[in-house]
């Protein structure tokens, strides 16, 4: 029997498209460099979220919170121990903690991951629509106490002075690891079977998958990887609020992922890549912008109807995604290779 | 006296709720679609009122209706009807899409700053019986929402079209090969949905006075859980689990200590997902969702 | 030739998979026409395909001379197609009564015509009339079965098509359905019947047609194919 080929070149491809990608723009004006950075940091989030949505099948709108999770838990790590004395009451010990940014970073996605597994584990044996709604309750959850506790989150008010530790250099090695993770689950034998479990449910589980604990190593990992796109964008915004994460970030990284093809990992990095990109367009629109001598301004709001629109139209003629559900490398071998009559193994 | 207030109270929230998660339960036991652009159409009666401000009360409820009716076909047509049939999760992810395409285009033309309206002013004083105040919003609402269920209950028994309806979200693909028009029946059920979406806008604007890009959105979140909880997919479970989680929503603000009282919310979430777990068919469960095999 | 229906090559996918290949048939008016073959060998295909569930990929379906591929099912019931599929699909939360008279939603032909066919139907078959006024998901297999059928008989058509009338129901059942599915063909009723029950279609229909991996393997008059050795070869690809 021919073993499933691994799928080296897509991990691969995509890799290397982000670091040229990040070396082009190390050599342009800053502000182009903090546009690739918020790139990168999105690719992170919906890399994330293509772990559990795209392999499982399951849309998820809770991972937004695990990015708050996690942004939070690095903040009262890495906050000056004077800023958390006047904005914060904590106990002591927690007050006088403080550690670099990437060990924070290292808790703050263990203990998402690990939240994620508890929260999860009831919910993962849901059918049908359901567990979209539960992740959705987790999001709101998320928000009221974030809003709320103001010991420990502030409330309401924006949290400043987080260290600004997010660079290029850093935001690309989390994408290249995140792609790496994700690229390596979906070829384990567990990330495969639950990918078999998104095509029919009921086909998978008389094979004997056990479909609940494969969403749920699923579920932790993407959480964990969220995670990290949460504190990457904390420490490169420098500020957190509980509106930094919550309805309009969750649509923008649906978006992504829908928009690429959620069936797949290049799906999901091309996704962001086209989006924000087009982001970027109204966001210069915006300003003001001079064509043929006149003078264009985009109002506020235009961007994100032109996301919407955007997502609608992929959703209505190409419910796939651009990429509809194609791996980069596996497209490329195919072209490469001459047909072989044993086929070219599992898409 | 005080648990009497709450009480009331609590069937205002409990008719609120209710409306909402028929609103949303009409659309999805016919599509299987849950309507997160639900809330637009509530902001857009508000709007509709707003823009209308000036006029008699009666052509801004009626333009409001219309409004809410009109969005709510124009929705079914362009974004949903050429999606029918896909799986629950695309569904799920365009009425994402255009319920953000809505509130934008709301702040496109009207800006992002909530603004006063008002509404039938005559009903935000209250009625004073011995030790109760009686707010008459609350009590003109409770009314209109008997009303309102009395007249969906006439329709879906004793109309043709409601039967036909009833036909349809128990089996869609039966219902027209008896003979039921699916554009027809869809087309209804967005339009009654918009009806009742109105509704709630105009409570929404006569109760807090502010109209805002974002003042449906709360509601339509607590409609799915009530639609959920209820069971989705029947009307009568709707209608139920809006009372259900509006009574559930009083009582934790009554009953939860002080400083607890903020996190109301995260608690009504929490049950939800504790109900969830325990029995997510909904209260009045209907045919089991899972594909035949 | 006046046939009723005429489907001329055929061909019905589901994404990548043929269901049907190049199916050629036709029913003349008040026969009784059978379907058999093996599981998975798309005969429900043909009848969702006639009924105007599925689009064919290629071919014509023709009623009556015009062609009706690709309408939606609600119309063809108007035009006078009716499907019973598989698996009874009757209204469980709505009354019997009210089954029934949805059966009628395309007729125009006034409230006291509907309310006569309801009265025929009641005595074609009278366990309904016990049970008119009950939740329909209350009845028995084969009560729902004979609820099925008199509801797509409502909408007075002219070809019925039935997928797999005896499935799951005790003989004596079946013998009621096809007894009155016999006394309907002599009021002009014409039948195509998918049937799992090889020697009910056989003795029932005036011609069959042997469906086998979406392909006519075999076709005639009843009598005809009642030589094993034509069976034998649709079913199972070699000769006995």
């Amino acid at each position: 029997m021919r073993r499933l080929e691994y799928d080296y070149l897509t991990p691969i491809i995509l890799a290397s498209l982000l670091a040229l990608l990040a070396l082009a723009v190390s050599f342009a004006a800053p502000t182009m460099q903090r546009v690739v950075t918020e790139a990168l940091i999105y690719v992170v989030v919906v890399v994330g979220l293509y772990v559990f949505s795209g392999n499982s099948g399951v849309m998820s709108f809770g991972h937004v919170a695990f990015m708050m999770i996690a942004a939070y838990l690095s903040a009262l790590l890495t906050l000056p121990v004077q800023k958390k004395h006047v904005l914060l009451s904590l106990t002591p010990a927690l007050e006088h903690l403080q550690v670099s940014t990437a060990f924070s970073a290292i808790i703050a996605c263990a203990a998402v991951g690990l939240i994620a597994l508890l929260v999860g584990w009831p919910l993962m044996r849901l059918r049908g629509v359901v567990p979209s709604m539960a992740t959705f309750a987790l999001l709101i959850i998320a928000h009221v106490v974030a809003q709320n506790w103001k010991a420990v989150t502030g409330g309401r008010q924006a949290l400043v002075g987080l260290p600004l530790d997010t660079g290029l250099w850093s935001a690309l090695g989390c994408s290249l690891l995140a792609i790496g993770v994700a690229g390596w689950y979906q070829q384990t034998k567990q990330g495969t079977l639950l990918r078999c479990s998104r095509e029919n449910e009921v086909a998978a589980e008389s094979i004997g998958v056990d479909i609940a604990r494969e969403r749920l190593t699923a579920f932790a990992i993407s959480a964990s990887i969220c995670g990290l796109g949460g504190v990457l964008f904390a420490h490169f915004l420098g500020t957190l609020n509980p509106n930094t994460f919550y309805l309009d970030t969750t649509f923008l990284t649906l978006a992504m992922l829908v928009v690429g093809g959620f069936r797949s990992l290049s799906g999901a990095v091309s996704g962001v890549l086209i989006l924000k990109a087009v982001s970027e367009l109204f966001r210069r629109l915006e300003e003001g912008v001079t064509l043929w001598g006149t003078d264009f301004s985009a109002r506020a709001g235009m961007q994100e109807v032109a996301l919407a629109l955007i997502m609608l139209a992929i959703l209505i003629f190409r419910p796939e995604g651009l990429l509809g559900g194609a791996e980069i490398g596996i497209a490329i071998k195919r072209r490469l290779r001459p047909r072989s009559p044993a086929g070219a193994g599992l898409q | 006296m005080n648990l009497l207030q709450t009480a009331i109270d609590a069937m205002n929230l409990g008719a609120i709720y209710a409306l909402a998660a028929l609103g949303v339960g009409l659309i999805f036991s016919v599509m299987r679609l849950i309507n997160f652009a639900h809330g637009e159409l509530i902001a857009a009666v508000g709007f509709t009122v707003y823009a209308l401000d000036g006029q008699s009360v009666w052509i801004r409820v009626g333009c409001g209706l219309l409004a809410g009716v009109a969005l709510a076909l124009i929705m079914e047509r362009a974004a949903f009807r050429p999606l029918r049939g896909a799986n629950p999760a695309t569904l799920l992810v365009t009425s994402f899409a255009v319920s953000y395409l809505l509130q934008h285009l709301i702040v496109l033309i009207f800006g992002a700053r909530p603004i006063g309206v008002s509404l039938m002013p005559e009903l935000s004083d209250s009625i004073a019986l011995g030790d109760l105040r009686l707010p008459k919003l609350e009590i003109a609402t409770i009314a209109a929402t008997l009303t309102l269920l009395g007249a969906l209950v006439l329709f879906f028994r004793r109309l043709p079209l409601g039967i036909q309806m009833r036909a349809a979200s128990e089996d869609f693909t039966m219902a027209r090969l008896v003979g039921i028009k699916a554009n027809k029946v869809i087309a209804t059920a967005f339009a009654l949905s918009g009806a009742l979406a109105a509704f709630l806008g105009f409570y929404e604007v006569a109760q807090s006075g502010t109209i805002s890009y974002r003042m449906g959105v709360d509601l339509v979140l607590v409609a799915f859980v009530a639609a959920v909880v209820g069971g989705m997919g029947s009307l009568s479970g709707a209608a139920l689990g809006g009372l259900l989680v509006g009574v559930t929503s009083v009582a934790l603000q009554t009953f939860l200590p002080a400083p607890w009282r903020p996190y109301r919310d995260a608690f009504l979430f929490g049950l939800f997902i504790v109900f969830l777990i325990g029995r997510p068919q909904g209260l009045i469960a209907r045919k089991a969702h899972r594909e035949r095999v | 030739m006046s046939a009723l229906l005429r489907i001329e090559d055929l061909h019905v996918s589901y994404g990548s998979i043929a269901a049907l290949k190049g199916i050629s048939l036709s029913i003349e008016p008040n026969e009784l026409v059978a379907i058999i073959g093996p599981n998975g060998a798309g005969k429900s295909t043909l009848l969702r395909t006639v009924a105007g569930l599925s689009a064919p990929l290629r071919g014509s379906v023709l009623l009556r001379g015009a062609s009706i591929s690709g309408r939606a099912p609600e119309r063809l019931v108007a035009e006078g197609v009716s499907l019973v599929p598989e698996g009874r699909h009757i209204f469980g939360s709505l009354t019997v009564e009210e089954n029934m008279r949805l059966g009628a939603t395309t007729r125009r032909d006034g409230r006291a015509a509907v309310a006569a066919d309801v009265e025929r139907m009641l005595d074609h078959f009278p366990i309904l009339r016990q049970r008119f006024r009950q939740r329909a998901g209350q009845l028995s297999g084969g009560e729902q079965q004979m609820l099925a059928i008199a509801r797509a008989l409502m909408a007075a058509p002219k070809l019925l098509l039935l997928d797999e009338p005896s499935l799951g129901l005790a003989p004596l059942v079946v013998s009621a359905v096809y007894e009155t599915i016999g006394r309907l063909r002599k009021d002009g009723l014409t039948l195509l019947v998918v049937e799992q029950n090889i020697e009910l279609a056989l003795r029932m229909a005036d011609r069959t047609y042997v469906l086998d991996t979406g392909r006519i393997a075999a076709s005639g008059r009843s009598s005809e194919l009642n030589s094993m050795a034509n069976l034998h070869q649709a079913y199972f690809g070699t000769a006995p």
